[in-house]
């Protein structure tokens, strides 16, 4: 199945199931991804890229054609994981769990079964105590290497505010990794080598 | 916590780390079919659908998959590592492990890059959660030894596990302990790798790896490490599974006493075992598995394999009387042996055996008959042959008369001489007096019947065999009376009674010299030699009579089979003398003399071909490869030889278990439920493993000390004899594992007053333990205690003084003043000095022998009589 990302979409919503597999196919890494350091376990990940694809085709009508397609996706996988957020804090209320979310409680998430080096296992947990949107958007700055202008796309606020955001987003990382490393030397390894690191993680996370 | 998850995660190995690819492609594939209806197989590595993932370890993530090929379930591990050809190497030498405490690899690969393993896959829990739900401590210490078991075997492959810890250990649905998560296995110290290799490999992997709470000093400060750090881990693991907390040290480094739960003796093995230099712990897994074992059966005994087989054995025989007259070959050949003799025999391979045997017997005889030869030649072949043949009609004979019905018999056991011989050596003719052709035709077949008795109590046979001599004597036909007196001496030897042993093979020499039977003149010699190799450890006497048998050998043209009898011993006197090329060499010729040997070489080829895989095993994992193809070999050989009872790899599970159970029994005190247990892993090992198998040998062992606790003495000599037995041809005569099965025949002796064989039995152990390297200072006093209490019970005052006193001075230099073993030495000093008159200084070595013990009531009381003599009561 071949075209762009643009034409597989339009496909889709029309009914054609083996657009949609294709596209899938070409998204499904990125989605995966911006997922699987936020959720507790692999069958939560699982849940929310379903629910981000399924979510893509009932919003297919209003995409916009000048978009990018991958933007739009990582969008809608943000919608979706703030939707899921609210829940879990919900029932989290319900039951009276204040620290529910993976996230911030950083329990054994998903991630820290991944075999990885003590640097990014340090990356990973640093990634995790930031505050969600801060989380969110170093992730798919490092990872996804997501421009300022897509970055923007995605939160939906101006290429400037990204950039004071990111900035800030970054030195917060490097506080709470002085306060995560054992050793000088880890602390470091881990804040020379960040991005280093960071892209390392990538080729771990995913495919 | 994340943090501490990554205890177990190693560091180092800069470099792009691959992917966890297969994982998001499970993922990939399970949402692709939900959400667009298009079923795709899962993915596969070689001929392994992967299924799911199961967890994800420090090494690598397992997975569940399913064998296509076999149609079974499998753990898949995929291991993070890029495929290095060590690493492949390493995970096929796991694969080689064939235990049942280690989990079984089946098969090992590459895919895109990274090095996979299937394995069996376990239903069960980690010993960490089943230690969650508080089982009793001696179940925890049951499992912990498997699991030790399962250690000492990838030890034995060479390699070193790095993170032994309860999670690493899986307590299966069945009830057996596993050993897995072998991704940080590292090649051992002698695996052969060049200097630069083996820096490589370190750079690699510089740092740490392995568990913190769980690893030794070296471990942690990134040092190359050796098993003794396995060793350390698996104290560790232990003492946390017994006393509820890791063990603590104090400023100096010592571990803190043991917590009284623990027990002394437990205490106090595993407090070695965490001594921070490795050099302070056991020189290796077994030793300490040794000291943890409950008392009774310490003397463990590795692993191994080999085969003899028995057969049921119906007899009722219609066999050709009147002997022809001797001299008359073509009588001979026409007469009585038809293959028809055999008939009687149930089916099986003795009637098999039989009828081979007979008709080459047939065959000889004709043709000879046929031949043109001189007078006196035919005399020659044709009393050769009458021999050959009384021989075997007075065995069947025999064995119908005496052991009417069914009998376990081994067969293998029974070698007749060989027939074609008679037409190849100058085999000196002697005419066999006719008026007692008849008795001496059964008199042989008595003698020839006792060699394939082996399995019974030997002392019974010594007894059995003694009216034969008196009736050879009787007859006054001097062969017969030589042969008598060797076969007499030959049981003597195994009932490791020297002395008779050596009078009757001197006086069965003297007449065979006499009378000049070569074949008798090399036995008897055979016989002195095994004497000294066998209970002396003497390898230039046994040389000198090893180069006198060979002597005679060479004038008869050997058969193959006396050949590879030669070397086998040649290559006990090598192993006397610690010379590993010449074991070899000399146990390299035995196979090929028992390869061209026809009838009886088969088993013989089998003991020896599994000798050599030891011997060529121990010489390190460079050379692994090739025991395990000479072990092979053994095995398929051993098929070929085809019990007709069924083996499978069921059996050996069956009898671990029963094995399992025999220690839980024990543990509770149930000396009836271990003995039940044991019979049952017998049964079990003898047909996973074979008759003659290390395995058998060490159940045999450890029924000796039931039935010795049972009180049941004949039976346990019976049985700790048979082990000895194996040991010897298996390991050899100074093999230090034959200690455990001579120290359950003194035991045995000792118990039931005969301090003359319990005398004989330690002096071996103290001989064996002295030939060791060091590092066995305990074992040594140990032997030096036993043979004095021996001899202190045959009245040999002087001698058991001096032997108690060698075993304080080892004992107390290798021991804590305090330990409760030198109770032994103390108390048999303390009773020889009471005999010899000195009862204040008798007085003291009892008291503090009483205070001291922590054996048995039997024990304490025992001081406490003698203590009360010293003391004037």
């Amino acid at each position: 199945m071949t075209g762009n990302d643009h034409e597989l979409l339009t496909a889709w919503s029309t009914g054609d199931r083996r657009a949609g597999a294709a596209l899938f196919d070409r998204h499904f890494a990125s989605i995966r991804r911006f997922f699987i350091n936020k959720a507790c376990t692999e069958g939560e990940v699982e849940e929310l890229v379903q629910r981000s694809f399924v979510a893509a085709l009932e919003s297919a009508g209003r995409f916009r054609g000048d978009a990018n397609v991958r933007t739009w996706l990582i969008s809608i996988a943000r919608n979706i994981q703030r939707e899921w957020i609210r829940e879990v804090m919900r029932e989290a209320v319900d039951r009276v769990e204040p620290d529910a979310m993976c996230s911030e409680r950083l329990g054994p998430g998903i991630s820290t079964g991944l075999d990885v080096q003590r640097e990014q296992q340090i990356l990973l947990t640093a990634l995790r105590r930031q505050p969600i949107e801060q989380q969110t958007l170093l992730e798919l700055f490092y990872w996804e290497e997501l421009t300022a202008s897509e970055l923007a796309e995605v939160f939906g606020v101006p290429e400037g505010t990204i950039r004071t955001r990111l900035r800030k987003a970054k030195l917060d990382l490097r506080g709470t990794i002085d306060t995560l490393a054992r050793t000088p030397e880890e602390l470091d390894s881990t804040r020379s080598g960040l991005e280093g690191w960071a892209r390392g993680l990538r080729d771990k996370l995913a495919i | 916590m994340p943090a501490d998850s990554t205890e177990s995660h190693p560091l180092g190995g800069l470099g792009p780390a691959p992917a966890d690819s297969l994982r998001a492609d499970l993922m990939h594939r399970r949402l692709r079919e939900r959400m667009f209806g298009e079923a795709s197989l899962p993915p596969t590595i070689a001929r392994f659908r992967v299924l799911e993932r199961i967890a994800s370890g420090g090494m690598g993530t397992v997975y569940s998959a399913w064998d296509e090929g076999l149609a079974r379930s499998v753990a898949l591990k995929l291991l993070h590592e890029h495929a290095g050809d060590e690493l492949v190497c390493e995970a096929q030498a796991l694969a080689r492990i064939a235990h049942p405490n280690v989990v079984s690899v089946f098969e090992v690969g590459v895919h895109e890059g990274r090095v996979w393993l299937a394995m069996e896959y376990v239903p069960g829990q980690t010993l960490r959660a089943w230690q969650g739900t508080d089982p009793p401590r001696s179940e925890r210490l049951v499992h912990w030894i498997a699991a030790g078991r399962g250690l000492a075997a990838v030890h034995a492959a060479g390699l070193i596990h790095r993170d032994v810890k309860p999670d690493n250990v899986l307590l299966g649905a069945d009830g057996r302990v596993r050993l897995v998560d072998f991704g940080l296995v590292l090649a051992g110290e002698h695996a052969g790798t060049s200097e630069s290799e083996r820096s490589s490999m370190s750079t690699r992997r510089v740092g740490f790896a392995g568990t913190r709470a769980y690893a030794p000093p070296e471990q942690l400060a990134g040092i190359e490490l050796d098993a003794r750090a396995d060793q350390y881990a698996l104290c560790v693991s232990i003492w946390e599974a017994l006393a509820g907390a890791l063990p603590e040290r104090d400023e100096a480094g010592r571990v803190r006493a043991a917590i009284p739960e623990l027990g002394r003796r437990i205490g106090d093995a595993l407090r070695r075992g965490l001594a921070a230099e490795p050099d302070a712990r056991w020189p290796s897994v077994d030793a300490l598995l040794d000291a943890l074992a409950p008392r009774a059966h310490r003397a463990g005994v590795a692993l191994g394999l080999v085969l003899a087989s028995s057969l049921g054995l119906g007899l009722g025989l219609a066999l050709a009387d009147d002997p022809p007259t001797p001299g008359d070959l073509c009588a001979l050949a026409g007469t009585q042996l038809g293959a028809g003799a055999a008939d009687g025999l149930a089916a099986g391979e003795l009637r098999t055996t039989a009828q081979e045997w007979i008709g080459e017997w047939t065959r000889v005889s004709r043709e000879a008959c046929e031949a043109d030869v001189s007078e006196a030649v035919d005399d020659q072949r044709s009393a050769c042959l009458e021999r050959r043949r009384l021989e075997l009609v007075g065995l069947l004979d025999h064995l119908a008369g005496v052991h009417g019905g069914e009998q376990e018999l081994d067969l293998r056991r029974l070698e007749l001489g060989d027939p074609r011989a008679c037409l190849r050596g100058p085999e000196e003719a002697l005419a066999i007096p006719t008026a007692h052709a008849r008795a001496i035709g059964e008199l042989r077949g008595s003698l020839a019947a006792l060699e394939l008795r082996r399995d019974e109590p030997a002392l019974e046979l010594v007894d059995e065999a003694r009216p034969l001599l008196s009736q050879a004597e009787e007859l006054g036909w001097p062969p017969l009376v030589a042969e008598a007196a060797l076969t007499l001496a030959d049981l003597d030897l195994r009932a490791n009674e020297r002395e008779e042993a050596l009078t009757l093979a001197e006086r069965a020499l003297e007449i065979a010299e006499g009378e000049r039977q070569t074949e008798l003149i090399a036995r008897a010699w055979q016989t002195l030699g095994q004497i000294e190799l066998d209970l002396d450890l003497d390898p230039d006497v046994a040389e000198m009579a090893w180069k006198r048998e060979r002597a005679a050998l060479e004038r008869l043209e050997p058969r193959p089979l006396d050949l590879g009898r030669l070397a086998v011993r040649r290559a006990s006197i090598a192993g006397l003398r610690g010379d590993g090329h010449a074991i070899e060499a000399a146990l390299r010729k035995a196979v090929a003399a028992f390869e061209g040997a026809s009838l009886g070489g088969r088993l013989q080829l089998v003991a020896t071909l599994d000798r050599l895989a030891f011997v060529i095993r121990s010489a390190g994992p460079v050379r692994s490869d090739e025991a395990a193809a000479i072990e092979a070999r053994a095995r398929m050989l051993e098929r070929e030889l085809g019990d007709e009872r069924e083996r499978g790899p069921g059996d050996a599970s069956g009898a671990y278990e029963a094995w399992t159970a025999y220690e839980s029994a024990l543990g509770r005190g149930d000396l009836d439920a271990a003995h039940a247990s044991l019979a049952e892993a017998l049964v079990g090992y003898e047909r996973s493993a074979g008759r003659e198998s290390l395995q058998v040998a060490k159940t045999l062992v450890a029924s000796a000390h039931v039935l010795d606790a049972m009180g049941r003495f004949d039976e346990a000599e019976a049985y700790a004899r048979r082990a000895d037995e194996i040991c010897l041809a298996r390991l050899g005569p100074d093999h230090p594992q034959r200690t455990a099965s001579l120290s359950a025949l003194g035991t045995v002796a000792f118990r039931r007053g005969d301090a003359h064989a319990a005398i004989q039995a330690f002096r071996i152990v103290l001989r064996i333990e002295q030939r060791q390297p060091s590092d066995r200072g305990v074992n040594v006093g140990m032997a030096h205690s036993n043979l004095a209490e021996a001899m202190l019970q045959g009245g040999e005052w002087g001698e058991a003084r001096k032997h108690a006193e060698l075993a304080l001075s080892e004992l107390g230099s290798a021991l804590p003043p305090d330990h409760a073993d030198l109770a032994y030495p103390l108390k048999a000093l303390g009773g020889a000095l009471l005999e010899a008159g000195d009862r204040d200084a008798a007085e003291r070595h009892l008291t503090r022998a009483l205070a001291l013990t922590s054996g048995s009531e039997i024990e304490a009381s025992e001081i406490r009589a003698l203590l009360a003599r010293a003391q004037g009561r």
